[in-house]
């Protein structure tokens, strides 16, 4: 991204630690090694808290390895410390390793991906001048977007499974958001957003902007739009038409029925634009706060600095959702809920800026209303689990504690007796409540699992199933997240049912209809981002047709 | 009335490996037969000389036409560019063919010289008109193959011994095979070349009495266009699918050169080991992908003919994926035109999507009562990754007549012949 005629930069905290050559840390190895060339260029020393590139010219940010190993290294703990700062607590990437490796070059290829196989981020460089080369690991959101979907595997890591078709979306969405959101909560970047000609900090404390370019059309077109088309010139192909085409869809309530938004990517598309006109709201409310400093005018400062409070805030709602969702078979009407329920938890009173009434009325518009199933643990409920023959301690991090409270509470909490059943994470959290207390809660996650033949589905919907021999063996996914509270009492179970072959008919007719039974997720992101660039989309109802 | 009607169809199918080559006879009330050879092709060969095996078809099919055909090659038909469909066009085996002087010489619309010019000229940012839409796609076209060259060379098996033998196998049927394409220009010229596109009329029906013959595929970009216009309304997909390519090809050298020429570069620390040799091989998995995407759109350039001769139908499809079928499936005529073919020669040597449900359906509809539909195919397991596709396998042996290449012993004489009654 630019400002004026050069390359926009901004200096963000990181978790301070001292450094390894690589950098090489606690949580993140970079590793310099491009596989085109076979080449490894010299690990990055980064001594001291002192920016070694703070006055760089452009030529040298561009044209040096080391800054950007150091770049992606700040971008992707920023971003991990942005998870750790909502959730209140350590989180773990999916795979057996403290250290997630992030290849800066990777090769010489236009793509960028996340890959659990190998425990790694991969960036790579294209462009059509090789003296002049576009590197993915330089753009802030790129970089953000791959660690996101690090991140979120390990928070969730069977959101890759096919278990429903706004869980496929959902994975490229979310990563899309918090990309989007961490770009805005940079102020340097809002400020070149609503002000192109802005030139530095003097000028911005000095000046002003007037209240017709404050209104939600506005800061849509300036701020949403004006960066979508930023990133697609930074980035151009798939990455950059997706980001504008994700701000630029017209709300309609009707829009995930359309066949169109049944494909995965544009799916998430919807769910990205939901959440990108909440955050214009909200950052509209917190304008309309501000008072007029001459008539008509309000503090530029003020709306840029707001403009990235509002981000980081959505962005912490957002992260913190995850934590109330299913394991499996999310809706994006549950993670609406989830959110809503997540913050007024941690922020019961709304106001002033109403986050959640932003975020539930821009998902409303776009057809997504929360989900009318309640989570939460009632008295009466509450009454009927047994927590006697469990230890509070362990159920705090011990799998098979949790395990032994969800068998001991099998029917309460409406288990399915003949699935394969395994807690596959305990979780201890501590956030700090807006009244100053803090709250302490225990996040558990279960999974269920059923295998049935295909003759079984197929016998059950009276339907056959296409491509596939009646032995083969067809998963099915259901599961829960419960979460304790500070008295170690369960007050919320979020669950999703493994489907059943008499009484959910319907769902498993949808899940055939949208071809979510034919497995395969391993090496998904490095394909799906390919896929998208590579390929021609297929016309409506050709997308069945293969063998 | 036709005075000398067509009385049978022979269709031999050679055993090339993995290819095509196909030679289709009409034969009439009286008179010399007229013949039609579709493609000429081989890769994936065991034998130590694959061009003997191909001099020896070409030979055979040269006595055939001299026996049998007034020593008259009525037609040849180059269904796409890639090496199993024309690689046979060179050396002795491609001299054999080009004295036979075929009279037309059928390719599909992405191979006309002039179109080759215009695939030169730079893409504009933001293409207005039909020319510079073909230009910038057979540009595309062009930097894949490119993409190719340099995909083969960074095979190794650094990269997965897997990995690099599949890229090897698809890069190599990809290369631009410049002595193969010249001669066909060559010919073209000498004879009566056509470039063709769904819906044009084929000169191949003034050569063969009484045979109609439809052009089914491929699509040009008007017709993509106007189907990709029902289904989206971003136009950006298109454009962007360009896009990637020229900025791939751009970015991909035989011998790629370091990107940070001056920067310091160490022997990988023993720390970064286990990560270099997996990042190996995920740019092995990444370049695979890309070689399979460009295969699949080469493929796609495929000509689709239907003859239609005396009531009885025979389809051929080349190697034509979903992406190609997808015009001729819209339009209501072409469905009406597949539907009960009598002979199908399956596409794409028997892959997953060169033969889609709906084309299925249609076809193996036959005439109540008049037995099964033929069905010739031409394949080699363990070659490509994705065929043959073991479903529909099972329903071409269930459900037609069908015949198989594999496992028919080379040379040439044994060529399984497949024989339609008019």
């Amino acid at each position: 991204m630019l400002a004026g005629d050069r390359i926009l930069t901004a200096n963000v905290p990181v978790p301070v630690e001292n450094l390894e050559p690589g950098p090489r840390g606690y949580r993140v190895h970079v590793i310099d090694y491009d596989s085109s060339t076979q080449t490894m260029y010299a690990p990055q020393v980064i001594a001291g808290a002192e920016d070694p590139f703070a006055k760089a010219s452009d030529a040298v940010l561009l044209g040096n390895p080391g800054f950007h190993a150091q770049n992606v290294y700040a971008i992707v703990m920023r971003t991990l410390a942005a998870f750790e700062f909502a959730l209140g607590r350590r989180v773990s990437w999916a795979f057996e390793s403290h250290q997630l490796q992030v290849a800066p070059h990777a090769f010489s290829l236009a793509n960028a991906y996340y890959s659990r196989y190998d425990q790694a981020l991969f960036f790579g460089y294209f462009g059509d001048d090789p003296k002049r080369p576009v590197f993915t690991c330089l753009s802030h959101d790129v970089v953000a977007h791959e660690t996101t979907h690090a991140l979120l595997d390990g928070l969730r890591s069977r959101y890759m499974d096919p278990s429903s078709i706004d869980q496929m979306a959902f994975h490229e969405g979310f990563a899309d958001v918090i990309a989007l959101l961490s770009v805005f909560s940079l102020e340097e970047v809002v400020e070149v957003l609503l002000d192109p000609t802005s030139d530095g900090e003097a000028k911005r404390a000095a000046g002003m902007i007037s209240l017709d370019r404050v209104t939600t059309e506005a800061l849509y077109e300036s701020a949403l739009l004006g960066l979508g088309e930023q990133m697609g010139q930074a980035i151009p192909g798939a990455r950059g038409n997706a980001l504008r085409r994700s701000v630029a869809l017209e709300p309609r309530t009707t829009i995930l029925e359309e066949a169109e938004f049944r494909e995965e990517h544009r799916r998430g598309e919807v769910f990205v634009a939901a959440m990108m006109r909440s955050f214009v709201e909200v950052w509209r409310h917190r304008i309309e706060q501000l008072g007029e400093v001459q008539k008509g005018r309000v503090n530029l400062g003020r709306v840029v600095e707001d403009g990235a409070k509002a981000a980081k805030h959505l962005m912490t709602m957002s992260i913190r959702a995850l934590d109330y969702c299913p394991p499996t078979a999310l809706t994006f009407s549950q993670y609406l809920s989830a959110m809503l329920e997540a913050d007024a938890q941690i922020q019961p009173d709304d106001r002033p800026y109403a986050y959640r009434e932003a975020v539930r009325s821009a998902f409303v518009q776009y057809g997504i209303v929360p989900d009318t199933t309640s989570w939460r643990i009632g008295a009466a409920q509450d009454g009927r689990l047994r927590y006697g023959r469990v230890h509070f301690e362990s159920m705090q991090r011990d799998e098979d504690e949790v395990f032994r409270f969800i068998w001991e509470n099998r029917t309460e909490l409406k288990l399915n007796l003949e699935a394969y059943t395994k807690v596959i994470s305990v979780r201890p959290c501590i956030r700090q409540s807006t009244d100053g207390f803090i709250l302490r809660e225990t996040v558990a996650e279960y999974v269920q699992i059923v295998n049935v033949t295909v003759a079984e589905l197929s016998a059950a919907l009276g339907h056959p199933i296409p491509d596939r021999r009646d032995e083969d063996q067809i998963r099915l996914y259901g599961g829960g997240t419960l979460i304790f509270n500070e008295f170690g009492r369960l007050k919320h179970h979020a669950q999703n049912p493994v489907p059943d072959l008499q009484h959910n008919k319907d769902l498993l007719m949808k899940l055939l209809d949208w071809g979510l039974f034919d497995g395969a997720t391993s090496g998904r992101f490095s394909q799906m981002h390919l896929k998208r660039a590579a390929t021609l989309p297929l016309a409506d109802g050709m997308e069945d047709q293969g063998w | 009335m036709v005075t000398n009607p067509v009385v049978a169809v022979e269709v031999r199918a050679y055993n090339v490996g993995f290819g095509d080559c196909l030679l289709v006879l009409f034969e009439y009330a009286s008179g010399p037969k007229r013949a039609v050879l579709i493609d000429f092709g081989s890769t994936g060969r065991s034998s130590k000389s694959p061009e003997k095996a191909m001099e020896k078809i070409a030979t055979e099919i040269q006595k055939i036409v001299q026996e049998q055909c007034g020593g008259v090659l009525h037609g040849l038909v180059a269904t796409h560019r890639h090496k199993d469909h024309i690689g046979g066009f060179i050396g002795t085996a491609g001299q054999i063919i080009e004295a036979l002087q075929p009279k037309v010489v059928t390719q599909p619309w992405t191979e006309h010289p002039d179109a080759a010019k215009d695939a030169k000229a730079a893409p504009s940012e933001e293409p207005k008109s039909i020319r510079a839409m073909r230009g910038n796609y057979l540009r595309s076209l062009e930097q894949m193959r490119g993409f190719c060259v340099a995909a083969l060379g960074q095979a190794n098996n650094r990269v997965g011994v897997v990995n690099a033998s599949k890229i090897r196998f698809l890069a190599d049927t990809n290369l631009p095979n410049k002595e193969a394409v010249d001669r066909l220009q060559r010919m073209a010229k000498a004879g009566k070349g056509e470039f063709v596109r769904a819906g044009a009329k084929s000169k191949l029906e003034g050569q063969l009495p009484g045979v109609k013959v439809h052009v089914l595929g491929p699509p040009d970009l008007t017709q993509t266009d106007s189907i990709l216009k029902q289904k989206s309304s971003d136009k950006d997909e298109f454009w962007q699918f360009l896009e990637f390519w020229s900025l791939l090809q751009a970015g991909s050298n035989a011998v790629p050169a370091p990107v940070f020429a001056k920067a310091k570069t160490v022997r990988p620390p023993r720390t970064a080991q286990w990560f270099v040799n997996r990042a190996n091989r995920q740019y092995g998995n990444q370049l695979l992908s890309i070689v399979r995407i460009l295969d699949k759109a080469l493929n796609n350039t495929s000509v689709i003919l239907l003859f239609e001769v005396g009531g009885k139908k025979l389809l051929f499809s080349g190697d034509a994926q979903l992406e190609n079928w997808m015009y001729a499936l819209s339009q209501p005529e072409y469905r009406e035109l597949v539907q009960g073919v009598d002979l199908y020669k399956v596409g794409h040597h028997g892959s997953g999507n060169a033969t889609p449900k709906s084309l299925w359906k249609l076809i193996h509809q036959g005439p109540d009562g008049e037995g099964k539909l033929k069905t010739v195919l031409s394949t080699m397991k363990g070659k490509h990754h994705e065929v043959p596709q073991p479903l529909l396998m099972d329903a071409l042996q269930a459900e037609t007549e069908l015949t198989n290449t594999e496992g028919v012993r080379s040379p040439a004489l044994s060529a399984p012949v497949v024989r339609i009654q008019i």
